[in-house]
């Protein structure tokens, strides 16, 4: 196996090169590249509404009205965010671990499979059963990638496909368990199509819901933002973070201080997994109170892509997660445009390349004459 | 009963070829040491490109081309991105993925598409043999390319000069730097050849299995690919074996909801593939010697 540990060191070699500022002196070159690379990818959006006929600038006055101006919006987009940003920070965890869960979507959907059990199934009061839900969705995200870190700690299967594979077999689990009548499906007279979906999740079982300067927001808000601040803080400063981060940046060094892919691994991932989970808990107990088959609604794909843009810090994902959910909550106001909704995925689309091009713009940079002049220390400058 | 099975059997080999063409280009891809999540919008680019090809100028023929064109055009990001200008090669492709899912979605939207369909053409006397006959010798013709296009891929890889550096380069990229092989060209060349093969197979999928694209028409597709090469552990034939045996899976779990047959639960059915592929990585895929390079970034400047 030694070959898969240089492998691994090699892969995490160039993780750390993509996400982190290559060196001090040029972290204010880089911000530049990186603001100038998002503007780009608007513009490319911009240029497409175009091509099809639509007008840009009311795309982007109705993309911002209907997430913000509009009576309510700013509290929908904020709630929208709460899974993009639970997600982003499992995502961040697992990749600073060196490992790509990128079975976001179907750990969202099991969460919330799991959620809507203890949901409808638990006596009690409803603040205690709305807790319970939520730690149960965090258990069923961790068991769907606790899938692939066997299969990873036993059989060495790519953790990356692995969940790729389990992201399309989790919303058949879903359908299966809301279209049987022993199992979730709705059997009450209000469901007359006997529609594949669970029942309502009764009020008082629900996130409380409060209002703050006249946006509703439920608690699961605040929840997310705590768990994120305190995750990304255990990530940067604590011994645990260290460990993972080592594990990711360098396994040989990793092994050398006993860091193994068995303890903090399998650790990061279950995490990382985890939170997915509460993600869809999240969306069942606040926002959706119904399970149905497409209830990850692309919350998985978006709150890894929204890590993925705020470049794997817990920090920057509070201010992505908002922007992917302001696209989501705006999409529903272009139909007075003319131009579709799903111009909101090509912008998503985009806006990640954008968020990757900064660190080729440097090597581009690098390499080029003058760019081995002025900068003379750096590393490709010492080929010379 | 038996024309139950003719029935499987027949809508196996088409939606086996989906994986086999695109499951050929990872294979040549990743002898030569790279993964490419972006199989999967290249499968989906393709799909598109040759549906919009096909209505645009009226000519399925053209169609084709079109989508093995929008395939390259994926993999052309996907291979400049990762091994010229040195970003992480699953973060690009996750990013093209996206990019692929929400431009065609987009611009399927947007576009009037109407594509025709690639016509059936049965071989004379081979496809009246009995339950493989109709199978194998009657299909729309795009599917006897599967007849040709894994003896092209193995002469290419295995019996040409070309072949000899790409599976070197998988194997050992320092070696073959110092050789004087140009490691990242043929990374780049190689996963070229991914895009075109993903093309054709998106191409396939929408003007032969299907006739018409749909939003995300892909659905998963080209990770079944890929998992197809894992499991084939990075053998030709193994691959083939491998494409045609999730496209078994996905058939029986589409053919056995027609059919009626109700004992096993169609969320189940409809999973097969994924889990097939999935049993097969934890069964077969670790027995065998994967290129030693493999996800391995090489920077020639290091």
């Amino acid at each position: 196996m030694s070959t898969l540990a240089e492998n691994s060191n090699r892969r995490n070699d160039t993780i750390s090169k993509l996400f982190g500022f290559f060196d001090d002196s040029n972290k204010l070159l880089f911000s530049v590249l990186l603001i100038a690379c998002l503007a780009g990818g608007l513009f490319i959006s911009g240029l497409l509404v175009a091509a099809v006929g639509g007008s840009p600038t009311k795309v982007l006055s109705s993309l911002i009205e209907g997430s913000f101006q509009t009576p309510g919006a700013f509290g929908r987009t904020l709630i929208e965010a709460v899974p993009l940003l639970l997600v982003s920070v499992g995502v961040i965890v697992s990749f600073k671990a060196g490992h790509y869960n990128i079975g976001t979507e179907g750990q969202v959907a099991i969460g919330a499979l799991f959620a809507t059990v203890v949901a409808l199934q638990t006596p009690g009061p409803g603040w205690l059963v709305a807790t319970l839900a939520v730690v149960a969705g965090f258990a069923g995200g961790a068991f769907w990638s606790g899938i692939a870190v066997a299969a990873y700690l036993w059989r060495r299967v790519d953790v990356m496909i692995s969940t790729l594979l389990l992201t399309f077999i989790a919303p058949n689990v879903v359908l299966f368990a809301v279209s049987k009548d022993y199992l979730l499906l709705d059997t009450t007279d209000s469901n007359t199509r006997l529609a594949s979906q669970s029942e309502r999740i009764p009020s008082e079982k629900r996130l409380m819901e409060f209002e703050v300067f006249g946006q509703e927001i439920h608690l699961g808000f605040v929840a997310a933002i705590i768990i994120s601040l305190l995750v990304t803080a255990l990530l940067g400063k604590s011994v645990w973070g260290l460990r993972v981060r080592l594990l990711g940046s360098n396994f040989l060094t990793a092994k050398r201080y006993g860091v193994t892919q068995h303890r903090e691994g399998a650790t990061a991932l279950l995490i990382s997994g985890g939170f997915s989970g509460l993600a869809g808990g999240m969306i069942v107990m606040g926002s959706a109170f119904r399970l149905q088959n497409h209830i990850a609604n692309d919350f998985g794909w978006d709150g890894l892509l929204s890590a993925i843009v705020a470049r794997l810090s817990g920090y920057l994902a509070l201010i992505s997660s908002v922007f992917f959910a302001a696209l989501r909550t705006g999409s529903s106001f272009l139909a007075a445009t003319g131009v579709s909704r799903t111009i909101t995925s090509v912008i998503q689309g985009l806006m990640v390349i954008a968020a990757l091009m900064p660190a080729a713009l440097l090597v581009v940079i690098y390499r080029s004459d003058s760019g081995k002049r002025i900068f003379k220390s750096g590393k490709k400058g010492e080929l010379e | 009963m038996i024309e139950d099975i003719e029935i499987i059997l027949e809508s196996s080999i088409r939606l086996g070829h989906i994986f086999l063409f695109a499951a050929l280009g990872e294979y040549v891809a990743e002898r030569a040491g790279t993964i490419n999540i972006s199989l999967e919008g290249m499968l989906l680019a393709g799909a598109f490109g040759g549906a919009l090809g096909a209505s645009e100028t009226g000519s399925p023929v053209l169609g084709i081309f079109a989508g093995i064109a929008a395939g390259f055009i994926i993999s052309y990001l996907q291979a400049n991105l990762s091994h010229r200008l040195n970003i992480d090669q699953f973060v690009v492709g996750i990013a093209l993925t996206v990019l692929s899912i929400g431009l065609t979605t987009f611009l399927f939207l947007e576009i009037k598409i109407y594509s025709g369909r690639i016509h059936e053409f049965a071989i004379p006397v081979l496809s009246e043999i009995p339950i493989i006959g109709t199978a194998l010798f009657a299909q729309r013709w795009l599917g006897y390319v599967a007849f040709v296009l894994p003896f092209f891929i193995w002469a290419i890889v295995h019996r040409t000069r070309w072949g000899l550096e790409v599976r070197s380069v998988g194997e050992d990229p320092s070696a073959a730097n110092v050789s004087g092989i140009p490691v990242l060209k043929r990374r780049r060349q190689s996963i070229y050849i991914a895009g075109m093969c993903a093309g054709l197979s998106g191409a396939y999928l929408s003007l032969a299995v299907t006739g018409a694209f749909s939003q995300n028409m892909s659905a998963g597709k080209g990770v079944v690919a890929i998992a197809a090469v894992l499991f084939g552990g990075w053998t030709l034939f193994g691959t083939i074996c491998g494409s045609l045996l999730f496209g078994f899976a996905d058939a029986l779990g589409l053919s056995l909801q027609i059919i009626g047959f109700n004992v096993i639960p169609g969320p189940v059915l409809d999973s097969m593939p994924y889990l097939l592929a999935l049993i097969g990585l934890l069964t077969i895929a670790n027995m065998a010697k994967k290129p030693a390079a493999l996800a391995e970034n090489f920077d020639p400047s290091d």
